[in-house]
């Protein structure tokens, strides 16, 4: 198995957010919309994911313009794509066995 | 309003700087342990305080501020490596560490950063004693190295709050 799987909630999500390139602001609505208001990603918590990704290649830079003032925004990349499938398979895989042991008991 | 206090626990710091923002004042300033206030309405802000990766002033951290103000919170001061933000209350609370890994990685910074000057301390405070047992001096040189051990153990007091800190932290994840 992938030595980077499991992905946490938190950074699944992060990944998820930038499949369209979003800012760091947009980024922290999204999951919060995503999961009902469940995850509310602090901003401390969220740069930090964004740095750790960035190094692992999982999202990079989209774009910075520096002079109008704009937000920075990231988007994923084709690794980070490749680690969503893969922690995708792996959340289906634990979600088909909990429901067959499950109906088990009913 | 200026207050002068001494803060070695960031939790704590918090905790009364938000009791002030409960009584109508709010922090603007920070410098050297001098706290300046101005008024507010009772309950206005939410602040938090962060212990950044550099100075301020550097690229990385002046990085770090501004993202944080993307997400809507307010810099309020900095000093060395710490950094003040605050919030309306009324937009609900605010976090800069949601989630127990990244908590941790804060109080690591917070622990090492203090170990690292507690030492000092006490190697200041070691070679003033090897200094005085040499050549002896007036009670200013003793009060002085007595001074230096003091907050050496302060500030590594201090160091073990966060570690202990750290393990309660770590306890959370283990299932």
């Amino acid at each position: 198995m992938n030595k980077d799987l499991p992905l946490t909630e938190g950074v699944f999500y992060i990944l998820l957010a930038l499949i369209k390139p979003n800012h760091g602001y947009g980024i922290i609505q999204d999951v919060e919309h995503l999961t009902s208001g469940r995850l509310v990603l602090g901003a401390g918590t969220l740069y930090g994911a964004i740095n750790t990704m960035l190094d692992k290649g999982w999202i990079k830079l989209y774009s910075e313009e520096v002079a109008s003032r704009k937000k920075k925004e990231y988007i994923i990349t084709n690794a980070g794509k490749d680690i969503m499938k893969l922690e995708t398979e792996r959340l289906e895989e634990l979600i088909r066995n909990s429901k067959i042991a499950l109906e088990d008991r009913i | 309003m200026k207050i002068l206090r001494l803060y070695l626990d960031k939790d704590a710091e918090e905790i009364w700087l938000n009791e002030l923002v409960g009584k109508g004042w709010a922090l603007s300033n920070f410098f050297f342990g001098v706290y300046t206030f101005e008024r507010c309405e009772e309950n206005e802000f939410i602040y938090k305080i962060d212990l950044m990766d550099s100075f301020s002033g550097t690229k990385s951290s002046m990085d770090y501020i501004k993202f944080v103000e993307e997400t809507g919170a307010e810099y309020v001061s900095s000093w060395g490596r710490w950094v003040f933000f605050r919030k309306p209350a009324i937009e609900g609370p605010f976090e800069l560490y949601t989630d127990v890994d990244s908590q941790i990685k804060v109080y690591e910074k917070i622990r090492n950063m203090l170990g690292i000057v507690a030492i000092f301390e006490f190697v200041i405070g070691f070679s003033q004693l090897h200094n005085l047992g040499q050549y002896g001096a007036g009670i200013g040189y003793y009060s002085l190295t007595g001074v230096i051990f003091f907050l050496g153990g302060a500030i590594g007091f201090a160091a073990l709050k966060a570690h202990h800190k750290i393990n309660s932290l770590r306890k959370q994840k283990v299932i």
